[in-house]
């Protein structure tokens, strides 16, 4: 893990249009990813996680509008980019999703689908050499008997299987950086752990980059070096692992951690948020958390607080800590 | 207070597009005419086929007669309005004893399940075996024309779609946890059922139903036409399409406007049919709005 | 193969189940439903003594399911009744008539489909633009036209007023006569490939081409409909979404990916989409006087021809059956997750 900032997002503001609005779904989103490090952005549904992570892919749905920002990847502005052919980038992101079964097209082999990814990207077009370079990722994921797997349908293999011949296509073009949305979130815990392992294994083996998208506080403090926690489309905190757990400091924050189940504590009552989010087409002009605060004050109704370093390398957006006004 | 918003959601959507909003028109426009016509009918004696009037044989179409006159000096236009009458007829005849025979097999082979269950599928599915329209033109060809007879004959062979869905609707419906939960709160069957299975189960069957009337229009033209439909001098409109078979040379209108009447009719159906798929889709339905150029 | 001997045993057993079915429906239409089915039987003008012979022929002094285990043997044997109108056994008339609608119907088929799933895919690309809604309101009308109105008025602009594109015949006799031409398959279109008869060849098809566009409009429209919605619903999903954030080239995705998961429902339907076409055969052979069983058949109904009429119905009925077989196949083998 260096210094050097491989991913900048800068002011990101994306809209979805619907049935009866607009749905603001991502509002002044920035933050930095730096090379060989793990960023965990955490939320619960409707903060906005996946679709920065769509929009960092590229991946975005056809409804959605991108108002403003830059995403800046090893230099390029990946929103700018007039190349349409991505292979032809030297510098990759790929994405791994949710659900591994309906990841991959049913109606083809696994390794069907492999060798064309790899075909496009590494420009190889001898047959037996892509086969051996997804056989060689195949085996670097873990998987026994490969070659089985390779010439396997979908709904042969199980989710595990699945998610990890996901992770190895998406690794075999060589990526600097890797978007997980959710990958375990299917999967059951065992598993779960599993693949967490995998990916910082492969991490560390092939020098990636890793935003890892979740709605689970503890897999992210596990997996993360820095954690990023999204409520209602913006960033409310922003902290090494370490210290988030530490020392939270944003109202949500803590919430989210006291809902971690207390399993080492005897009848211990499981505690939750009180409340819902908001109507996403009406974002609140004050803070974003502002309906569910236990702390919120007018100031929090009124004004919108800005992200600010408040301890080091520790950034949070809330009033209770010096959030100031335009 | 939710399946009002959403019905006046699916039909503000389709009042706003154009398209949706004529075949509304058409719907309605050929429902009002078909319960009018044969009061507002300008010849009614040409239209019941009560006579005939040698002078007035194959007349173009004219002031008089709009659409011109047939072979035997009938006024077309009068026969096409009337013919309207009994494609109504015919339409709610044929779906609604489909839905009677359909439905009750199908929620009791899909609520009990079971052997009972499995053998009316089976039937179900003996029925199904055959090709769409060959059943009705078999069971038309024994028991001879009439209007009475197409429509048993066409039910016949429609009845068994509209229990297949609903077999699968209330199968579907039979697993969801409020009926457990009203099974646990000790409600009879029958109650159940009625309470709650056929609501859900049938109103996408209903739907589709009402939607299939077009069809059911066409398919009793078509066996009109090949001569196992109404007896003439029933003016049904494909029966008024083969009457003037003969003549189509010199006379084209006696067969062309009452094909015509059938393909308003029916595009009126497909198209609303479809218009209402779109708006209760909820997804396609935010597509429409994007089109239709919300504000952004 | 994707699927094994037992599977297409346990089809084939299956198909014989269903077609025992359609008989079995048959008989009671035929037999037990009319009061007097002899009457029917031996056809409006027929003498006492004919009525008499047709009681025999039904077997109808007999017990029920007496009856009807003769009745199977006479539709195995094909003692389908004789037909009053042609004079000749039903079994003969359709098996002489049954290549041509076969032809025609293929040919018809075959345009449907294709022109069909490429619009339909023209129109899902192009999504809400004016091309997708023109097709869209062609394919509501097409889907929507009374396949007999149709073929009148084709057959009225194209036959009379324009006089080209006769039909009538399946190939005009001098061009077969001068040329030496036999038919081997019963199918003129391949029979004349197989023999290199260019003359054939074209007459046969400007003769075919009318009938086949008119009996193609149904299927076609509706090919086309589901191709576009199933095709913007390919798009919607997972899979199509990974391979797009994953990089790979559009056409890719289009023509090799997403294709493939839009025709298998459209596949799977082909059998009922036939069903339609089958019947629309019988209007459009009508009106074109195309010497086919749908004409046959037609031409029975409309003379109150009874045994002829049920021979036809038999025969479409237990096609359909194999027709829906041979799909359930097909669609078994292109979609790897149905496997019986």
């Amino acid at each position: 893990m260096t210094d050097q900032p491989i991913l900048q997002v800068e002011n990101l503001t994306i809209d979805y249009v619907v049935l009866d609005g607009i749905i603001k779904a991502v509002r002044n989103v920035s933050f930095t990813i730096n090379e060989g490090e793990v960023v965990c952005l955490v939320g619960e549904s409707g903060s906005g996680k996946t679709t920065v992570g769509l929009a960092i892919s590229r991946a975005l749905p056809e409804n959605a509008i991108i108002r403003e920002g830059r995403i800046i990847f090893k230099g390029r502005d990946l929103l700018n980019l007039e190349i349409r052919d991505k292979s032809t980038i030297e510098d990759k992101v790929m994405m791994i999703f949710q659900d591994p079964a309906a990841t991959l097209n049913p109606l083809f082999k696994v390794g069907e689908i492999f060798s064309d990814v790899i075909k496009h990207h590494l420009k190889l077009s001898d047959q037996l050499k892509i086969r051996e370079k997804a056989l060689e990722f195949l085996k670097a994921v873990e998987l026994p008997d490969p070659e089985r797997i390779f010439n396997s349908y979908p709904h042969e293999l199980s989710g595990g299987m699945l998610q990890r011949v996901i992770i190895a296509i998406t690794l075999s073009v060589n990526p600097k950086l890797l978007i997980a949305d959710e990958p375990t979130t299917m999967l059951d815990v065992t598993l779960q752990a599993q693949i967490l392992d995998l990916l910082i294994n492969l991490k560390k083996k092939f020098g990636l980059s890793i935003l890892f998208i979740t709605h689970n506080l503890s897999i992210a403090a596990e997996i993360g070096d820095r954690i990023i926690v999204m409520y209602g489309g913006e960033i409310v905190e922003e902290a090494s692992s370490e210290e988030l757990l530490k020392n939270p400091l944003h109202p949500y924050t803590k919430g989210l951690l006291e809902c971690i189940p207390k399993t080492h504590i005897k009848y211990s009552k499981l505690k939750s948020i009180p409340g819902m989010i908001f109507d996403l087409r009406n974002p609140p002009l004050g803070c974003v958390f502002v309906d569910r605060c236990t702390e919120a004050t007018d100031l929090c109704r009124k004004d919108k607080p800005r992200l600010i370093e408040f301890l080091k390398n520790h950034k949070v957006a809330c009033h209770l800590y010096r959030g100031s006004t335009k | 207070m939710e399946k009002f918003k959403q019905q006046k959601i699916i039909l503000s959507l389709i009042i706003r597009k154009p398209i949706s909003f004529l075949s509304l028109i058409i719907v309605l426009g050929f429902i009002v005419v078909g319960l009018t016509a044969p009061i507002l009918v300008p010849y009614p004696e040409d239209a019941w086929g009560l006579t005939y009037n040698v002078e007035k044989r194959f007349q173009p179409p004219s002031i008089e007669h709009p659409f011109g006159t047939d072979a035997l000096g009938r006024d077309v236009f009068s026969r096409i309005l009337l013919g309207s009458s009994f494609s109504l007829m015919i339409a709610v005849g044929v779906i609604g004893l489909a839905l009677f025979i359909g439905i009750p097999i199908g929620v009791i082979a899909g609520y009990y399940g079971g052997r009972v269950g499995t053998l009316l599928m089976r039937i179900t599915d003996m029925f199904l075996a055959f090709p769409p329209l060959l059943l009705a033109i078999v069971l038309a060809a024994t028991l001879g024309r009439g209007l009475l007879n197409l429509i048993i004959a066409l039910a016949i062979s429609w009845w068994p779609w509209y229990a297949r869905l609903v077999y699968v609707q209330t199968n579907t419906v039979k697993n969801m946890p409020y009926v457990d939960a009203a099974k646990i709160a000790g409600l009879p069957n029958i109650k159940i059922i009625s309470k709650h299975v056929i609501p859900n189960a049938l109103t996408p069957t209903i739907v589709q139903a009402a939607l299939d009337m077009g069809s059911a229009i066409l398919e009793a033209a078509g066996l009109s036409f090949i001569g196992v439909g109404v007896k003439p001098p029933t003016p049904e409109w494909g029966l008024l399409v083969s009457e003037g078979w003969q003549s189509i040379n010199y006379a084209w209108w006696i067969a062309f406007f009452p094909g015509l009447a059938i393909l308003i009719t029916v595009v009126g159906f497909n198209l609303l049919a479809d218009a209402f798929r779109e708006s209760a889709d909820p997804r396609l339905r935010r597509t429409i709005l994007m089109r239709l150029g919300v504000k952004q | 193969m994707p699927f094994s001997r037992e599977y297409i045993v346990k089809r084939l057993i299956l198909l014989v189940f269903v077609v025992l079915g359609v008989l079995f429906i048959t008989f009671i239409i035929t037999r037990l439903i009319p009061a007097r089915p002899e009457l029917l039987w031996a056809g409006p003008h027929a003498t006492i003594e004919q009525i008499e012979k047709a009681r025999k022929q039904l077997h109808l002094d007999k017990p029920v399911y007496v009856q009807f285990f003769l009745y199977l043997q006479d539709f195995i044997m094909g003692n389908w009744g004789i037909s009053w109108r042609t004079k000749s056994p039903v079994f003969t008339d359709v098996l002489s008539t049954l290549t041509a609608t076969l032809e025609l119907v293929i040919v018809a088929f075959f345009i449907a489909f294709i022109v069909g799933v490429l619009t339909g895919v023209i129109a899902a690309l192009k999504k809400y633009s004016w091309i997708d809604d023109f097709i869209r309101i062609v394919t509501v009308i097409g889907a929507s036209i009374p396949v007999f109105w149709l073929a009148l008025i084709v057959q009225l602009v194209f036959g009379n007023w324009l006089g080209i594109l006769p039909s009538a015949k399946r190939v005009d006799e001098w061009i077969v006569i001068v040329t030496g031409f036999k038919p081997i398959t019963g199918f003129y279109l391949i029979d004349s490939i197989i023999q290199g008869n260019l003359a054939v060849f074209v007459d046969a098809l400007k003769r075919i081409i009318l009938p086949a566009l008119v009996l193609s409009t149904y299927p076609f429209c509706l090919s086309a409909r589901m191709t576009r919605a199933v095709m913007i619903e390919v798009f919607s999903e997972q899979h199509v979404k990974s391979l797009i954030a994953w990089g790979l080239p559009e056409r890719t995705i289009l023509f090799k990916y997403s294709l493939k998961n839009t025709i298998v429902p459209v596949i799977a339907s082909l059998g009922l989409s036939f069903g339609y076409t089958i019947v629309g055969a019988f209007m459009v052979e009508l009106v074109f006087v195309w010497p086919g069983i749908g004409f046959y058949a037609a031409m029975s109904l409309l003379s109150f021809d009874y045994p002829a009429v049920i021979g036809c119905v038999i025969t479409v009925a237990i096609f359909y059956c194999i027709i829906n077989t041979v799909v359930d196949l097909i669609h078994s083998i292109i979609d790897p997750r149905v496997r019986l």
